[in-house]
């Protein structure tokens, strides 16, 4: 599903060159839950950028769904982006002028889908996340937990290879965050691979596999034993 | 995502915040307007001077003396001889003189009186009458005390809306402090729209004169048979231009002048109002230009504002699979759909300007195709022009940045 090899990140402004990441091999196989943890500044949300297609790497490969999206042109990442990736993000990123059924249906509409079937696969998405009768709500209407939910509902509608989380409970109460995860391993079970960043080790309990970075390596990748909410 | 789609799209953004809206497309309403008015006007007040002097004849001339000085006019035998010209088809002195009458109000007014030959009246000024006649041959001969006045006299002096009623009653005309009377022997159709407001009608009476016999007026203004005003035809197969210049040049040297006679033909007139209905044109066209400039800029500006604050919004449209291409045509059509509507207002308001001002003078305003078509043009012009700039920086903001932009 993914495989990255040799992947350095080096930030440049001006004469200062920053490196974020150092050599990275990483693999992720399909039906994998991973959480990616590690103190701020090591490297892990840059990581997660690149993986989502969000950012490119200085140097390395990273194959994609069987595709080398490192040799992709910037230009054609925004169809590989709505294609193959979905995006859930610590401030939900929802855009408060829409909707929520309006919200859950963009990336069908960057996909070119028909209006009508757009909302019908909105409809299921929003089903599948326990949110079938707030659809024309707008998002400040609703608790940051149902937030979370639309926005893993966005992140499910265009049917992607990979879920990619960043902090997705770190705006979230501890009830909620137990809610939002437990979406995540029904996800899981059904077949969705999801790689989740976080900083708090018991939602990283909630995965399969948990990778630490520190200082732009990886230092520790292991399966997750006594995991929680199974 | 389609066209029609973005199109929507622009039309919430631009109504989720009207009040915005409204203030950036004002300097456009303004620039637009502008230049629609006045070439509304300018088309109407064209086709307005084309049927004024069609009336009269395009062979039509007038002579006048460029200074009152009684050397200068022209006498009997000046007449003959321009009569006796194989291209002059006719030519006839007339006097014009300036006084005031006393309304049934007791309010004075101001009216004109115009002495000349009958066929000036009947071939030149081609009036119409409502009822009565007008003078002849045998009123010129005695110098009769007659005069040919329109609807609106009859109406605002005369107080009388059945033309009929007036004929045979007397008006006092005072004229250098002396007051002559005359008796009303017919009524003429003045171009004056019915419908133009009371103050408007009773402003133009004076436009409209008097008419009478030259005789008449000669007696009353002592002319002694000398006129300083002429107005004459020219067979239609000559040139309007040379002839009217034999006839300066005759009458300056008959008269032992170099240059004292103003002969001005129809398309002088015509060419005059034209060139000054240009220059007009240009110059608030040049100050409208300068407005839609201001416009156009201040439209840049707030695109600029508008991808600063939906910075987030564009990266988070990023990250779910927008392409920079569709984010430019986004923000561009944003743009257009601010200037169509702006252009479109603007030339709404500037046509209604234009009758509304037209309406005061008599002129119809015209709106053309081709005015609709500058409006949209111009429009859809500025909108890409101030658009596309904004509309790029928005496309090419970095998304891991945006989406971190608060």
């Amino acid at each position: 599903m993914i495989d990255v090899q040799k992947v350095n990140k080096i930030y440049r402004n001006g004469k200062l060159e920053l490196q974020a990441l150092f050599d990275i091999d990483f693999r992720v196989e399909k039906e994998e839950f991973v959480s990616i943890m590690g103190a701020s500044g090591s490297g892990k949300t840059t990581f997660l950028h690149i993986l989502g297609c969000l950012d490119h790497a200085t140097s390395g490969t990273y194959i994609l769904d069987g595709v080398n999206v490192s040799e992709i042109k910037d230009t054609e990442y925004a169809k590989i982006r709505n294609q193959k990736i979905g995006f859930v993000f610590q401030a939900f990123n929802l855009l408060p002028k829409l909707t929520i059924v309006e919200n859950v249906e963009l990336p069908m509409m960057y996909a070119g889908i028909k209006p009508k079937e757009r909302r019908e696969r909105a409809l299921d998405a929003l089903i599948k996340v326990g949110l079938g009768n707030r659809i024309k709500h707008t998002p400040n209407e609703i608790s940051g937990g149902q937030k979370q939910r639309v926005a893993i509902a966005r992140a499910l509608v265009n049917t992607p290879s990979i879920i990619l989380a960043d902090e997705p409970t770190g705006n979230l109460d501890s009830k909620s965050s137990v809610e939002i995860m437990n979406i995540f391993q029904g996800l899981n079970n059904e077949g969705v691979t999801i790689v989740m960043v976080t900083h708090e080790p018991d939602i990283a309990q909630y995965t399969k596999r948990k990778v630490v970075f520190r200082d732009g390596i990886i230092i520790e990748d292991a399966l997750i034993a006594n995991r929680r909410g199974v | 995502m389609n066209l029609k789609e973005s199109i929507t799209l622009g039309f919430k953004q631009l109504l989720s915040n009207k009040g915005r809206t409204f203030l950036t497309m004002l300097g456009m309403f303004i620039g637009v307007g502008a230049v629609i008015m006045i070439l509304a006007l300018g088309a109407g007040f064209k086709e307005y001077t084309k049927k004024f002097y069609s009336n009269i004849g395009l062979g039509a001339f007038q002579v006048s003396c460029k200074d009152q000085s009684p050397h200068l006019r022209l006498t009997p035998e000046d007449f003959e001889v321009i009569k006796s010209m194989p291209e002059i088809e006719s030519f006839v002195g007339a006097i014009w003189e300036s006084g005031t009458v006393y309304n049934r109000k007791g309010e004075t007014r101001r009216v004109s009186l115009f002495g000349s030959e009958p066929e000036y009246t009947s071939t030149v000024e081609k009036l119409k009458l409502l009822s009565g006649r007008l003078y002849t041959e045998k009123d010129k001969e005695i110098a009769a005390r007659v005069v040919v006045i329109s609807d609106l006299h009859a109406k605002l002096i005369m107080g009388q809306t059945n033309y009929k009623n007036v004929l045979g009653k007397t008006v006092e005309v005072k004229i250098d402090e002396q007051t002559e009377t005359f008796e009303i022997i017919g009524v003429y159709k003045s171009d004056m729209p019915s419908n133009t407001p009371q103050q408007f009608q009773e402003n133009a009476l004076g436009e409209y004169p008097m008419y009478t016999a030259i005789t008449t007026m000669d007696i009353i203004t002592k002319a002694g048979g000398n006129v300083s005003l002429a107005y004459g035809s020219i067979k239609m197969e000559y040139d309007q231009k040379e002839i009217s210049s034999q006839v300066r040049l005759l009458l300056n040297r008959r008269h032992q002048q170099k240059d004292s006679y103003n002969v001005n033909t129809v398309a002088d007139f015509i060419d005059f109002a034209n060139n000054m209905l240009n220059m007009i044109t240009l110059f608030i066209s040049a100050v409208a230009g300068i407005s839609l400039l201001v416009g156009g800029v201040g439209i840049m500006n707030i695109m600029l504002v508008t991808v600063k604050e939906r910075t987030r919004e564009i990266g988070v449209r990023k990250a779910l699979g927008a392409s920079n291409k569709v984010i430019l045509r986004q923000f561009l059509i944003e743009a257009l759909i601010l200037t169509i509507i702006a252009g479109t207002i603007g030339m709404l308001l500037g046509y209604i300007g234009s009758v509304v001002v037209g309406g005061m003078y008599n002129i119809q305003a015209k709106l053309t195709i081709g005015m609709i078509a500058f409006s949209v043009g111009t429009s859809t012009a500025i909108g890409l022009l101030f658009g596309v700039y904004p509309a790029y920086q928005a496309a090419r903001l970095d998304p891991v940045e945006s989406l971190r932009y608060e």
